[in-house]
């Protein structure tokens, strides 16, 4: 009887050691599908940006964007991670509550260098942080995606990989460790509460993009002398709205990273939950996912029947429904998804008559969406727990609306005095002659159409 | 809208979560949203069947 007993005992301990790897196994592969996934995001911002260029500079713009991914990468291996690990209680560097923030814990976890150097390789015994660091990194390149867009056609191009690195390697991170991360001042004092990114990617990133166009200026011939502006339109639109199209299927993948996977040692319990630990699933995620999707494009449709405008509107209803995408309830995302991608073309005029050349309408749709998404969960979801456990801070209007102005405020203040400083040194914007000319001929090794773009005459029957 | 469970913590909580968890707003809220679906429809063959009307 006692052997059979130790015999069904040790037959359990495998079956549960089996179950726990299988579970790992899932969140690890989880996180790498993510991955893949997300850099959809960039095919679709490589897509829209050479799009929405004029034919002369099509190539450089996208030169721009893939170096743009190609050096955050590293950046974000090399110090953005440890951005995220340490500041989350602010610029003191000291451990939160959960006691997974700080020096000494960034110290230990995210230094490719040293003891650490064991989290930020191949290793056996972590299954984890490898594809985590992956899904951060994507967000991070995410942002300077974000950013590219808007400032093409007249940035330089090494000036360029300068904000993108700072932008995705710093200044959204930073956002994430105060709004995003369990031990972050804003969850913990505020109860920020951010699920998909809307302030804290989406916002940070157009802000900070603001903060260069204003040191950038205007490409040449977009304002009148009145003030009055041009539309310098981009010279293959159906280039540009497949690639806003990708960005929406690219979204899952960014969407499905926030979501923590549960049975792991890391994770807030058995279950899906959000990053805060709260509960969700996948199910919330498609049913919100789709419904702000749809309301956007409809609502941006209403106003523009432009199918830039309508494609932009697909990511405004994305964003402005981001926060809450965890708790939404399907019907109220499509009403302020539909409102959002109604606001997006009014506001992109707006800023436009206050004489910034946002080329792609970046800061619209990112920016004051993002912000306004923030707004509405502050709205709809007040007295919603922000966090995980018993006395956890709950969401507030006032809440939001410091997370609202510290997202505005990084993003901004960190792109504006870095452009500057690179229009001080001449590093931002390219020669009058050179933007005449047309970027692709002054510095791309390659033509976009070397047989020009006539249309083909169909063969003859 | 607030909490719609008696504490304000995750804890013990489990089933229908979302914001405007009472029925009435679920069904307010729906209707909002096929209103402005019809509306939409309504507004925008409006508009194509004046463009339509200066090219005939």
């Amino acid at each position: 009887m006692e052997e059979q007993l130790a015999e069904l005992a040790a037959q359990v301990a495998a079956m549960e050691a089996k179950g726990n790897m299988t579970n790992t196994m899932f969140a690890e592969t989880y996180y790498y599908l993510s991955i893949p996934l997300m850099i959809i995001i960039h095919a679709g911002f490589l897509a829209y940006e050479m799009g929405a260029s004029r034919a002369k500079n099509a190539l450089s713009s996208g030169v721009k964007n893939i170096l743009a991914f190609a050096f955050v990468i590293p950046a974000f291996y090399f110090f953005g991670w440890w951005v995220y690990w340490g500041f989350p209680t602010g610029f003191s560097l000291s451990e939160g509550p959960n006691g997974i923030s700080g020096a000494a814990y960034a110290n230990a976890i995210a230094w490719p260098w040293g003891e650490s150097a064991a989290y930020m390789g191949p290793n056996t015994e972590d299954q984890i942080d490898g594809v985590f660091w992956g899904a951060f990194t994507l967000f991070a390149a995410t942002t300077a995606s974000i950013m590219s867009g808007a400032v093409i056609e007249r940035i330089q191009t090494v000036g360029f990989v300068i904000l993108a690195i700072i932008l995705g390697g710093f200044s959204w991170t930073l956002a994430a460790a105060w709004g995003w991360h369990a031990d972050g001042w804003l969850v913990q004092d505020w109860g920020v509460h951010d699920f998909g990114a809307a302030g804290l990617v989406h916002a940070v990133a157009a802000f900070f993009a603001l903060g260069v166009l204003i040191n950038l200026g205007p490409r040449i011939g977009k304002f009148n002398p009145d003030g009055t502006a041009n539309n310098l339109a981009g010279h293959n639109m159906p280039f540009t709205a497949t690639g806003l199209m990708l960005i929406v299927v690219g979204f899952w993948g960014f969407l499905m990273a926030c979501l923590v996977v549960g049975g792991e040692a890391w994770s807030w319990g058995g279950n899906f939950t959000t990053i805060y630990g709260t509960p969700t699933n996948l199910g919330a995620l498609t049913f919100n996912i789709l419904m702000g999707v749809s309301g956007g494009i409809i609502g941006a449709w209403l106003f523009t029947r432009d199918p830039f405008w309508m494609m932009s509107g697909a990511l405004a209803g994305l964003i402005s429904v981001a926060s809450g995408l965890d708790i939404y309830f399907p019907s109220l995302t499509f009403i302020i998804a539909i409102v959002a991608g109604i606001m997006l073309k009014p506001a992109a005029t707006i800023l436009e008559n206050m004489g910034i050349d946002d080329a792609v309408g970046a800061v619209t749709v990112h920016g004051t969406m993002g912000v306004f998404g923030m707004l509405m969960l502050g709205l709809f979801a007040s007295g919603y727990p922000a966090l995980t456990g018993e006395g956890a801070p709950t969401v507030s209007l006032i809440g939001q609306l410091v997370g609202i102005v510290v997202f505005v405020a990084i993003g901004f203040s960190t792109g504006y005095v870095s452009s500057l400083i690179l229009k001080m040194v001449g590093m931002l914007r390219v020669p009058e002659a050179a933007e005449i000319a047309g970027l692709d001929t002054v510095k791309v090794p390659a033509q976009a159409y070397p047989e020009g773009i006539m249309a083909s005459p169909p063969a003859s029957q | 809208m607030g909490f719609p469970f008696e504490n304000a913590s995750w804890d013990g909580v489990s089933g229908v979560i979302f914001v405007g968890g009472a029925g009435g707003h679920t069904l307010v809220y729906s209707l909002i949203a096929i209103g402005i679906c019809v509306a939409a429809l309504f507004f925008g063959n409006g508009i194509e069947s004046t463009k339509y009307k200066k090219h005939k």
